[in-house]
């Protein structure tokens, strides 16, 4: 290609006229590329960014009949209320809470097996379990929760229709406060380790065969492998997707607790994504959540930055 | 996930407040203002002179197409619509289809687009207020007394507030506006007990007249199985998350009959009872039933009817309070259902939960249903007005409810049963209910007749709609009402009903030993979630009737 002959002399000393033509020839081979990225530009601009403008009903006692222009201004009042709820502290431990565990216990589930998927000898069974392990995330919250109720409900479910022929005690699975934490993580585990396997799988193939060769004769037995070869390959992988886990840690999904939800678990259930739906969307009150949303936004980025930064530092190449 | 959500918010309100900018000049309030000055110059239309021909948008509902439905917004009845329209006013019909699933979103977003049909309609109280607080709806009152005669007439006397009319039901007080129209509820039975008539008589017991009785018939049920579906698979009272509804005739025995009507006014709060004097004890009388094992242990994990109502179509229910006619209607069918499998079972309602007095007080129905109202961006609120008073005509709205005689009717002892049509007249809505606006129930002119009509719509015996029909309204209580404007309760309502149910459902699953300590934090924390604030301002703005 002619652009890379042009690249391969970097050095050579141009005048300024030089440079400018230069700079017009690079212009007139590449103008189409540019062209072709207006598109997508156009589409984060209108579609992402323009809608941005409308946080200001954060600062503005919002009317839908007046608009964003002419609702009047109130400043930090709608933060201010929501800092002085019960209801959004409530929330705010819970999402963190629920978060922290769930980053805890669901972000090494699929690296472990990913990593046990690999060492699978019989390809066939390898590729067979890996496609049932991710089949669930398919499955929207609200057929996991049927199928929650239906497994673990205390007299009609499944698993505790066999403890009670057993002659055990039923254990309340969606209903009691503890309880229902665990059964959040683990479902959420259930659904989602399957998928987050793949991306594993896939760094594990782009790591050098010859690592594994090189770590067999000097004397690696299996465990040595993993820990010297396969961990060190994945490890730009976890960190990446370590530092977008810990972007979401306080934002949150709405369909799985909401889907999961039930009045007995409510306090320790009721995340901000369930009170934004509940107050704002159900009781019309915009600029109330919207400041709340913006709250936990702007929390999500400073997590997200953070967290990218300690990743450099520590050594890695973080995601930008 | 929220950012998601809160995102396509944003989008879909940027999209309309563009749209709000770029529209006419007219403010809401200045065209609501030019709206009644235009109709107290307006000749009242007294039928010689047709006023020139002008088009006006009606909203309708979508309710999904299934089972053979029509287009809403062009179909049999439309046709007839607009071409009688068009005969007797002079005025060109569009139909506005709006899906009822996602009614508020939809209406939020047309309302904002400045887009929103001539004549829109919600059951949603609080979208009334908030698009009347933020001036976003037309001044009715002028039209009430000259455009709108018939529907005065029809809608007749406020039940809930004697002495007043029923149209003026939302009128604002300070000001004398009126911003929305009521519907009648023609029928307004509320709530039934049914139980199960055959497991009764395979254990010898009579119908339960008491409290005590149907205790003790449910304590049988769950003993000695009659129904032989397995003794751990009885649920002698099934219920769901909304226990509170679902067990209403209940509890409502236990409130203070010597309640005054401003103690009951205002510490009803998001219609809920919670704190009346006496409801605490109807609670722990749930929570008794509870722990003697007579309640569906399962209840809070039930979002809907359609769990529990899986349950009493499956055979294993004894008993369930719900819509005064619930166990027989078509839909869900519970009896039809479960005849399929038992074919000897029966449910009967019963009436057996004495208060204090005696009395057996049961929710009953307001008699204002859904409300109409047009928007303060329409184009032609008289022609809005004049279509609305037209359809109200009892030739009119007799035709659309009915249909053809021999299609959509057969005349039964001279009052028409509906029966199911198929083809182009099927009817997308009972009785049209979404074309005819300000009725709710077949109204033939005529109380008798229109129960005997009502026992006609069910493949069952007459006698058992009509005995459901006077046990629910016997003693029916009706929530009162003022016109008064309310603002405390609308931010609040959604986490006070959520909440509500977090607080029935820890207090009825506590141990018994353990409910006072349950039920009271419940309230503490009820009442500073926002239920406080809502009943100090019924307390500051209730005012006597007299």
């Amino acid at each position: 290609m002619k652009s890379s002959t042009a690249m391969a002399q970097p050095y050579k000393r141009l005048t300024p006229q030089q440079r400018s033509s230069k700079r017009i020839n690079y212009f007139k081979r590449t103008w189409m590329l540019y062209l072709m990225l207006v598109l997508p530009m156009l589409f984060f601009f209108v579609f992402r960014y323009i809608p941005m403008g409308n946080i200001i009903i954060a600062f503005e006692d919002y009317s839908m009949f007046k608009g964003i222009f002419a609702s009047p201004f109130v400043g930090f009042k709608w933060f201010a209320q929501a800092f002085q709820s019960n209801d959004f502290y409530n929330a705010l431990r819970n999402t963190f809470v629920l978060n922290i565990l769930d980053l805890i216990i669901g972000f090494p589930a699929p690296i472990i097996l990913a990593i046990l998927l690999n060492e699978l000898a019989f390809k066939r069974y390898k590729k067979v379990s890996q496609t049932i392990a991710y089949m669930p995330h398919f499955l929207s919250w609200i057929i996991v929760s049927a199928l929650a109720t239906e497994l673990l409900g205390p007299s009609t479910g499944v698993v505790n229709t066999l403890l009670i022929s057993l002659g055990m005690q039923p254990i309340d699975f969606l209903m009691d406060k503890t309880l229902w934490v665990v059964t959040y993580l683990f479902l959420g585990v259930w659904k989602e380790i399957g998928w987050n396997t793949i991306i594993y799988l896939a760094a594990i193939t782009g790591i050098n065969a010859e690592l594994y060769e090189a770590a067999e004769v000097d004397g690696a037995k299996r465990l040595r492998k993993i820990w010297h070869v396969t961990l060190p390959g994945l490890r730009p992988t976890i960190v990446v997707l370590l530092i977008m886990a810990m972007g979401r840690i306080l934002g949150s999904e709405f369909d799985r607790p909401y889907a999961l939800m039930n009045p007995m678990v409510l306090p320790v259930a009721d995340l901000i994504s369930t009170l934004v739906y509940r107050v704002g969307i159900k009781s019309f009150q915009f600029s109330y959540t919207a400041a709340i949303g913006l709250f936990q936004s702007v929390v999500s980025v400073i997590f997200l930055i953070g967290s990218n930064k300690i990743a450099k530092r520590v050594g890695d190449r973080g995601i930008w | 996930m929220t950012r998601k959500i809160i995102s396509l918010v944003l989008a879909c309100l940027m999209a309309a407040t563009v749209l709000t900018a770029c529209g006419s000049g007219a403010t809401p309030a200045a065209s609501s203002s030019a709206a009644s000055s235009e109709a107290a110059s307006a000749p009242v239309s007294s039928g010689d002179a047709l006023p020139a021909y002008s088009e006006i948008t009606v909203e309708v509902f979508d309710r999904g197409t299934d089972g053979g439905k029509t287009d809403p917004t062009n179909n049999f009845y439309t046709d007839w619509i607009k071409e009688k329209a068009k005969k007797d006013l002079n005025l060109g019909v569009t139909f506005k289809a709006v899906s009822r699933w996602e009614e508020t979103e939809q209406l939020n977003n047309l309302m904002a687009a400045n887009s929103a049909p001539d004549l829109c309609l919600t059951y949603s109280q609080d979208l009334i207020t908030n698009y009347r607080d933020l001036g976003g709806l037309t001044d009715l009152s002028p039209y009430v007394d000259t455009l709108l005669k018939d529907v005065k007439e029809f809608l007749g006397e406020d039940t809930s507030l004697p002495g007043k009319d029923l149209i003026m039901r939302d009128v604002v007080p300070e000001t004398g506006k009126l911003f929305d129209i009521p519907a009648r509820r023609v029928n307004v039975a509320g709530a039934n007990t049914f139980i199960r008539k055959d497991w009764l008589d395979k254990l010898g017991l009579k119908v339960p007249t008491t409290k005590e009785e149907y205790f003790d018939a449910l304590v049988q049920f769950k003993e000695k199985d009659p129904g032989k579906v397995g003794k751990d698979k009885v649920i002698p009272f099934t219920a769901t998350d909304d226990i509170r509804w679902r067990a209403s005739n209940i509890v409502d025995s236990f409130i203070d009959p010597n309640l005054s009507e401003k103690d009951r006014y205002v510490n009803t709060c998001v219609d809920r009872f919670f704190l009346l004097p006496g409801y605490k004890e109807g609670v722990r009388y749930l929570n008794k039933m509870y722990n003697a094992g007579l309640i569906d242990p399962q209840f809070p994990l039930y979002k809907g009817d359609q769990e529990s109502d899986n349950l009493i179509k499956s055979g294993v229910v004894g008993s369930f309070i719900h819509n005064w006619d619930q166990a027989y209607r078509e839909s869900p069918g519970l009896l039809i259902e479960l005849k399929k499998t038992v074919p000897d079972a029966e449910f009967i309602t019963i009436d057996p939960f004495k208060n204090a007095a005696g009395k057996t007080p049961k929710f009953q129905y307001d008699k204002a249903g859904v409300k109409i109202f047009v928007p303060a961006s329409s184009k032609n609120p008289e022609g809005a007005v004049r279509y609305l008073n037209w359809i109200t005509k009892f030739e009119n709205r007799y035709f659309l409810q009915v249909g053809e005689e021999g299609v959509t009717h057969k005349m039964v002892d001279g009052v028409p049963k509906i029966i199911t049509a198929t083809g182009p007249k099927i009817m997308n809505s009972a009785l049209n209910i979404d074309y005819t606006l300000t009725i709710n129930g077949l109204d033939l002119n005529d109380d008798a007749k229109n129960l005997q009509a009502t026992a006609n719509s069910y493949s069952f015996d007459k006698a058992l709609i009509t005995e459901a029909y006077e046990n629910s309204m016997r003693d029916g209580v009706v929530t009162p009402v003022r016109s008064i404007t309310l603002t405390a309760a609308g931010p609040v309502t959604q986490t006070l009903q959520d909440k509500g149910k977090a607080l029935m459902a820890e207090s009825i699953k506590a141990p018994e030993a353990k409910f006072d300590a349950v039920w009271d934090a419940g309230i503490k924390d009820w009442l500073a979630s926002g239920a406080q604030a809502v009943i100090d301002e019924r307390a500051q703005k209730y005012y006597d009737l007299k």
